[in-house]
């Protein structure tokens, strides 16, 4: 029995002797927490994706290329290995949690975040969840949300990743972790007696962050102009009417308006804090008095999902996320014409959405079609490609990785505001900003978190290996036994280091300084054999700019 | 600047202020004290000013902090204020009256009451982004509003930028940096510094600022084995590569981890000299990062600083929700972290060269939405150090009526000052001219003055 199972069945015996963790079926279309990851067996079939080009494409669509997955991809065409992921069982990060001795622990929150980003099978669903939380974002900052809200929450977006946009849409709606977050849970009706009115936190943000945005925009992403100004979408009076649709929600496991708790499940209607007057919200879409909050709240979701805006508002942004920085205007259009009809005149479909966003030509043929192709690696996916290429594991079976916020200016789930990390809109001065460009990522770059970031990589490869013998095997450790094979040559060393983080993309120079520099150092005996020249070939890799930016 | 002669002179600005306070005309005072302030200055051995903003992110909720208690203001107040509304026990009085107006705080701020009555803080009423004068006739027909009202990522881009459409944005900070880092020694670091991070604010056509965590500054491991080690030269010579390409995202991202690399060693160096000029820091999120504006502060010479702007932020006055228990919080704690702050100035021997003041992306509806309160516009901002004319309210108080002549719905007051005339009086003080303040400011002129006053000379 391996040592993750151990683990599971004794905190499966914990979780029964504790009534306070809770325990529950796993949901059907979740995988048994229990059992060991099952990743699809690789098809004994010639090979038909090029190995630079399956890493390149896994950096896009997983938590980071290795070994496994490219050897897997080699043998698929994209569009195999996208409908392969996307018919795999969701890998739960509740079912995880619930199976730690705490399932409101911050610490097991994140460790179970991160194991799933390195070990899921179902990669790109859990790619696309993330990059959904930087989108429809809920936080544990100046929050107060407890930690298994926040996987509660994420689960939201892992299960309903390959779904329809309106269903996650109404599903992120009525998530207690996001009702908090916004504050439309326990958002009450107007009263003159009380000297109180809708609150409008969740209204403007839903139509700002998560739907339509402020002006309205061509399908290909650019604004619409009327006498060579924008459009607002909405203005005042339509966040003040869409708040009132929004109120009358609350608990859904109380039979109070003021109270309840359970984080799990969605929010409820109470119909006497619901104001059924009558509303005139965004597109002037009227809503008829005297209606029940269930009704509003459907007319609601479905004119902001109806609106023409939402097909390159949200392409644009997982375009962002997954892809490139600046896509050009056809590229977004190509993705929004599949949001707005996946060919079956279906809107929303995400399947066809993922599919548009990391099978187009742009996507695939990155600088060589558009010259403007990349975007900066975010911390965190720095750190799930280190662990994922490197088959980092811990003794326990855990990735116990608790402080990411702290080490490298970024944790799951824990951006500072509803804005995330960074805005799609984010350039930093100079070069880009004056050449149009825009770099989201780079609000995180700084020099503070420059330092903590350079060094916390520097400890991550210097010192966490499998065989450092004065390391404590509870910590999370890279296996580095295929960069010592390859330690005697530099040049292959680094050649086998630029295959599987970038797919090649390291300049002749940058692979030379490499290089030359760890033929220096000195290639030691026996367990020690190889070793420093492996990890600090894999610094020197990934602390460069020409890794950090993906192309 | 000795200590003796800084305690005199506060002592002397003290006795002045709380006979000024009396004062019914604001000028009356101004008048009397920039003579004997500016001759304090004069006194100081050296010419340093530093600028401290303040961010309080997600709308600070200033008519929360500030709130008139003559019996016709307060009435209006509590009116539309509903269940938010502050009883008078929960005030702190404010000295001062002016022909009957009168003003406490929330008492959860008894240190910036202190400052007030000590006449080192002030509050600016009614301050927020305007494009031009703007009448309620005007936002009600739409026009020339600043574009996205009562949207957070605009407003703050607003708050810190009156150039938002020029081709690269930059913000009000960043351009003074432009203009005014000539001021500083030939090995200064940049004009700007950040405890909290990218910001807008401090971004110049040139100037970018210098970002350092409240626990300082780290080496790179990576160089540890010094300059001359192969490692650090190959590492080096990576960035080096990167800073040459012709790609512009590996080159923009080399250039920001070379500049890191360039200033770390000696800020390292010289933070191991410097002195935080206090022992009482309350301690928290933005006490941490004002007590290392005082280090930074403390070690200017070592660099060569004249000018400094300093940026750090205080963050969750998005007060939607539970306001009353939330803000109470936020407001004691920025209260503390101030006058701690000044306090350490004093002991640095700096406290006339160094002006802290808030800025946030709007204020709040004065009506409640059950237990907080919504985006709005105007807001109180507050304004503290040794060269403030403090002890008063600048600007116009707004009118609270709820549907009155400053109110454009719910409570959402539109502003009376501009935060270009109350940045400007800011960069005034620090040194900008006449000309750099209408480059900084494009849209100052518009308005009636320029200088609100609430600064010495």
């Amino acid at each position: 029995m391996s040592n993750i199972q151990s683990l599971r069945r004794l905190s499966f015996l914990v979780a029964i002797m504790f009534s306070w963790v809770v325990w529950a079926e796993p949901p059907a279309e979740c995988v048994d927490p229990m059992s060991e990851p099952q990743y699809p067996r690789t098809p004994d079939t010639e090979i038909v994706t090029p190995t630079d080009d399956a890493a390149r494409f896994l950096n896009m669509a997983t938590f980071g290329a290795n070994p496994r997955d490219i050897n897997h991809l080699k043998h698929l065409t994209y569009v195999q290995w996208i409908n392969q992921q996307m018919s795999m069982k969701a890998s739960c990060h509740l079912e995880s949690l619930n199976i730690t001795q705490d399932n409101n622990d911050r610490n097991n929150r994140i460790e179970v975040w991160f194991r799933h980003a390195v070990t899921a099978p179902d990669q790109l669903r859990q790619r696309v969840a993330f990059a959904l939380s930087e989108i429809f974002v809920v936080s544990d900052v100046n929050s107060g949300i407890p930690p298994h809200a926040l996987t509660v929450y994420n689960d939201i977006l892992v299960r309903n990743a390959f779904g329809n946009f309106r269903d996650l849409l109404e599903k992120v709606t009525l998530s207690p972790a996001m009702g908090s977050y916004l504050s439309m849970l326990g958002n009450q009706k107007p009263s003159r007696a009380k000297g109180i009115r809708a609150d409008e936190n969740f209204a403007r943000e839903i139509m700002q962050l998560f739907t339509v945005g402020l002006v309205q925009l061509n399908t290909n992403g650019e604004p619409l102009l009327k006498d060579g100004t924008t459009v607002p979408t909405y203005n005042q009076s339509d966040i003040e009417n869409l708040a009132r649709v929004f109120t009358g929600w609350s608990w859904g496991d109380s039979l109070s308006f003021f109270d309840g708790d359970d984080w799990r499940i969605s929010m409820k209607a109470f119909p006497a804090f619901h104001d059924r007057g009558e509303k005139v919200i965004i597109n002037k879409k009227h809503i008829a008095e005297s209606q029940t909050a269930e009704k509003e709240l459907d007319i609601a979701l479905n004119t902001l999902f109806n609106h023409p805006n939402v097909g390159p508002f949200i392409g644009l942004r997982l375009i962002q996320r997954l892809v490139t920085s600046n896509p050009s205007p056809e590229y977004i259009a190509r993705v929004a014409k599949k949001f707005n009809d996946n060919g079956d005149g279906v809107r929303g479909d995400m399947k066809a959405v993922i599919k548009a966003v990391l099978l187009d030509p742009e996507a695939l043929g990155g600088v060589k079609v558009n010259k403007r192709f990349g975007k900066l690696r975010e911390p965190l996916l720095v750190l799930t490609h280190l662990w994922r290429a490197f088959d980092a594991s811990t003794a326990e079976g855990t990735l116990p990785y608790y402080y990411p916020d702290y080490t490298i200016g970024q944790a799951p789930l824990s951006s500072p505001s509803v804005f995330n990390f960074f805005r799609p809109n984010f350039a930093p001065s100079g070069a880009l900003s004056k050449n149009g460009l825009v770099a989201p990522e780079f609000q995180l770059v700084n020099d503070a978190n420059n330092t903590s970031f350079y060094n916390e990589l520097w400890g991550l490869t210097q010192w966490y290996y499998k065989g450092n013998p004065y390391i404590d095997r509870n910590n999370i450790l890279i296996n580095i036994s295929t960069l010592k094979k390859n330690a005697k040559n530099t040049k292959e060393l680094v050649g086998y280091l630029d295959t599987v983080l970038t797919g090649k993309q390291l300049p002749e120079e940058t692979k030379l300084i490499i290089a030359n520099y760890v033929r220096k150092i000195d290639l030691g005996r026996a367990e020690d054999k190889g070793v420093r020249r492996s990890l600090e070939a894999l610094y020197l890799v990934m602390s460069s700019p020409f890794y950090l930016i993906q192309r | 600047m000795t200590r003796t002669r800084l305690t005199t002179r506060r002592d002397f600005l003290h006795y002045t202020l709380a006979a000024a306070a009396g004062l019914s005309t604001r000028s009356a005072a101004l008048g009397f004290l920039a003579g004997t302030q500016a001759a304090a200055v004069q006194a100081a051995d050296q010419d340093y000013r530093a600028l401290v903003c303040i961010f309080l992110g997600g709308g600070n909720d200033g008519y929360n902090v500030l709130i008139p208690t003559d019996s016709e203001r307060y009435g209006i107040y509590k009116q539309a204020r509903s269940n938010l509304a502050l009883a008078k026990e929960d005030l702190l009085d404010l000295a001062g009256n002016n022909a009957g107006q009168t003003y406490a705080v929330w008492d959860v701020a008894q240190e910036m009451q202190q400052m007030y009555n000590n006449g080192r803080l002030a509050f600016v009423a009614n301050v927020g982004t305007l494009l031009q004068p703007t009448q309620k006739k005007d936002y009600e027909s739409g026009k020339n509003l600043p574009p996205q009202l009562f949207s957070h990522s605009d407003q703050t881009d607003q708050a810190m930028s009156n150039q938002l459409d020029a081709l690269q944005r930059v913000g009000w900070g960043g351009r003074i940096a432009d203009l005014l880092s000539n001021l500083n020694g030939p090995n200064a670091l940049p004009l700007g510094v950040s405890i909290a991070g990218n910001n807008l604010f401090q971004i110049g056509e040139t100037a970018v600022p210098y970002y350092l965590s409240s626990y300082g500054v780290e080496r790179f491991s990576v160089t540890n084995g010094g300059v001359k080690d192969a490692r650090t030269r190959a590492f080096r010579k990576i960035l080096e590569q990167a800073s040459l390409s012709h790609r512009l995202l590996e080159r923009e991202y080399a250039n920001a981890v070379g500049k890191t690399l360039d200033l770390s060693e000696s800020l390292i160096k010289a933070l191991e000299k410097s002195n935080s000029g206090s022992e009482a820091w309350p301690g928290g999120y933005l006490s941490d990062q004002l007590e290392m504006v005082a280090r930074m502060i403390s070690v200017r010479q070592a660099f060569g600083m004249n000018r400094q702007v300093f940026y750090v932020t205080h963050g969750g006055y998005d007060t939607h929700d539970n306001q009353i228990d939330s803000h109470s919080g936020l407001i004691s704690e920025l209260s503390e972290a101030i006058s701690a702050f000044h306090n350490a100035m004093e002991q640095l021997g700096v406290a006339s060269n160094v002006t802290s003041f808030t800025l946030s992306e709007f204020g709040r509806t004065l009506t409640s939405n059950g237990d907080g309160t919504d985006h709005s516009w105007g807001n109180i901002q507050m304004v503290a150090g040794g060269s403030v004319l403090g002890g008063q309210v600048y600007g116009q108080f707004p009118n609270q009526t709820l549907d009155g002549p400053d109110d454009s719905g719910y409570g959402r007051l539109i502003p009376t000052t501009s935060i270009e005339q109350y940045a400007a009086t800011l960069a005034a003080w620090f040194g900008a001219d006449d000309s750099e303040l209408q480059t900084i400011f494009p849209h100052l002129d518009r308005f009636a003055t320029a200088n609100l006053g609430f600064m010495s000379l």
